[in-house]
């Protein structure tokens, strides 16, 4: 990682604040407060009711917030919702419309970088490629938990990107590709909705299996299955399973060169159960030449009260380690 | 999410002439469509209200349950509740603590997983709440 790099926190570790009334101005007020910046990604559909259309007042408040708070607009989440209408999935045409206005608000606000779902069907990825580039916006698809190398929506977006050589269009990659224990917060969550510890247990064993992902999920929730809240128990199992993932750093290596944004994925209070991960994260992406930014990202308002975690805490926490590691490593290699 | 205020939080019951109000909160990080709402169920001291008998209603428009899957162009910002109505034959009155389950089906519009098969959320709280006056933030 290059001096250049910049550590920050997306503002969707503070879901409870949002969902509680605050706005964009406020949290970026708390935000640079508790020291989480500079760099700040948003999440356009939570901060701005109607997001695409942000009125120009909201805009110039964003914009001033930023300034007057000396925080960088690194990121911004942008959705392609293709199944808006049940059992009708979009046409190319109407998800370009949907996702276009998307791409143009994040220009406005400053955003250099957008980040999007992986798995865009070939042809609107092409498209949507393409007008962000037009609007000098960089198009980046999250790789997280157990996407690997080979899932065939990265193959699709590695090859457009090799054959067009288009530096608009990348990876934002997400340290959750590489977790090395499921999170105590999930057994905190399972154990409030009466799983008994036999079975939160065996949720875990059902992870640390072998082999690919799918199966591992479905015999976790076999454990679940036929349980009174089998219907929260199964989503939230799934869920959490999927995105802990537990490919290393190295096996991305040669995708490495398309990253464009990053994410430091962590779920519990404690953010020592991350030091090594993360580490070995920000060592792969210095080492690959990556100069963009890395964002702390806290997942744990799924899972846990609000009485039993604090957002920005747990995030300030999570920044200064994550300060400390790149420190660490700049001292080693300098 | 699967935390306590995920459907409900503490000042979700709003005194109606008609019964009940409640109001929700989407059970989801983001802004999502109508459309997603794939279910909502309500039971009112452990009385299952017929789905067909409430009401929902989103700033000043009004739907029934069953409509809300047309309303793929209708988006439900984070922080703002939808209020579902429920017909009570003695509207408990202001102030009044009354137990009401919620659970909310919420169907992910941006992941497909198989045909006409999508990641979904069912979010579930059960509180007993005292009853506000007026309308709901």
């Amino acid at each position: 990682m290059s001096d250049m790099t910049q550590l920050g926190t997306t503002l969707f570790s503070l879901t409870p604040l949002w969902r509680g009334g605050a706005d964009a101005v406020e949290l970026l007020e708390q935000v640079a407060a508790a020291g989480c910046g500079p760099a700040v990604e948003l999440v356009g559909h939570q901060a701005w009711r109607g997001f695409p259309a942000v009125a120009p007042e909201d805009e110039r408040a964003f914009r001033d917030a930023v300034e007057r708070l000396q925080l960088v607009p690194v990121a911004l989440g942008v959705y392609t919702d293709l199944f808006r209408r049940p059992g009708r999935p979009m046409t190319v045409e109407q998800a370009f419309d949907d996702i276009a206005p998307q791409l143009a608000a994040a220009a406005r606000l400053g955003f250099p970088v957008v980040r999007a779902t992986l798995g865009m069907p070939p042809e609107l990825l092409g498209r949507v490629a393409a007008e962000a580039e037009r609007l000098g916006v960089v198009l980046t698809f999250e790789v997280q938990g157990a996407t690997t190398p080979g899932t065939p929506a990265v193959l699709e977006l590695v090859e457009l990107q090799r054959r067009t050589g288009t530096p608009f269009l990348g990876l934002t990659i997400d340290s959750s590709l590489s977790t090395p224990a499921l999170p105590a917060a999930l057994g905190t969550a399972l154990r409030r909705l009466g799983l008994a510890a036999p079975g939160v247990t065996a949720v875990h064993e059902a992870w640390l299996r072998g082999g690919p992902i799918g199966p591992r999920i479905g015999a976790a929730l076999a454990v679940v299955a036929g349980h009174p809240r089998e219907a929260e128990l199964a989503p939230l199992v799934a869920g959490v399973l999927g995105r802990c993932g537990r490919t290393e750093p190295e096996e991305w290596g040669e995708l490495l060169p398309l990253v464009r944004h990053a994410h430091a994925k962590f779920w519990d209070v404690d953010v020592e159960a991350v030091r090594r991960p993360h580490g070995a994260w920000l060592r792969a992406l210095s080492a690959a030449g990556y100069e963009g930014a890395v964002l702390s990202e806290w997942g744990g308002h799924e899972l846990l009260e609000r009485d039993e975690a604090d957002a920005l805490a747990v995030s300030a926490a999570h920044v200064a380690l994550l300060s400390e590691l790149a420190g660490a490593r700049t001292a080693v290699t300098a | 999410m699967a935390t306590g205020d995920t459907v409900l939080t503490d000042d979700s019951l709003v005194h109606r002439p008609e019964g009940l109000g409640i109001a929700l909160t989407v059970p989801w990080y983001r802004s999502l469509w109508l459309s997603s709402v794939s279910d909502i169920a309500v039971a009112v001291e452990g009385r299952a209200i017929p789905t067909e008998d409430l009401r929902v209603e989103l700033g000043e428009r009004t739907f029934r349950v069953g409509e809300l899957a047309d309303q793929w162009d209708v988006l439900w910002f984070v922080q703002d509740r939808l209020l579902v109505v429920v017909p009570l034959a003695g509207p408990p009155a202001e102030g009044q603590q009354v137990d009401v389950e919620v659970t909310v089906d919420l169907r992910l519009p941006y992941m497909q997983i198989a045909p006409q098969k999508y990641v979904t959320n069912h979010a579930s709280n059960r509180r007993s709440l005292a009853v506000r006056a007026g309308a709901a933030r």
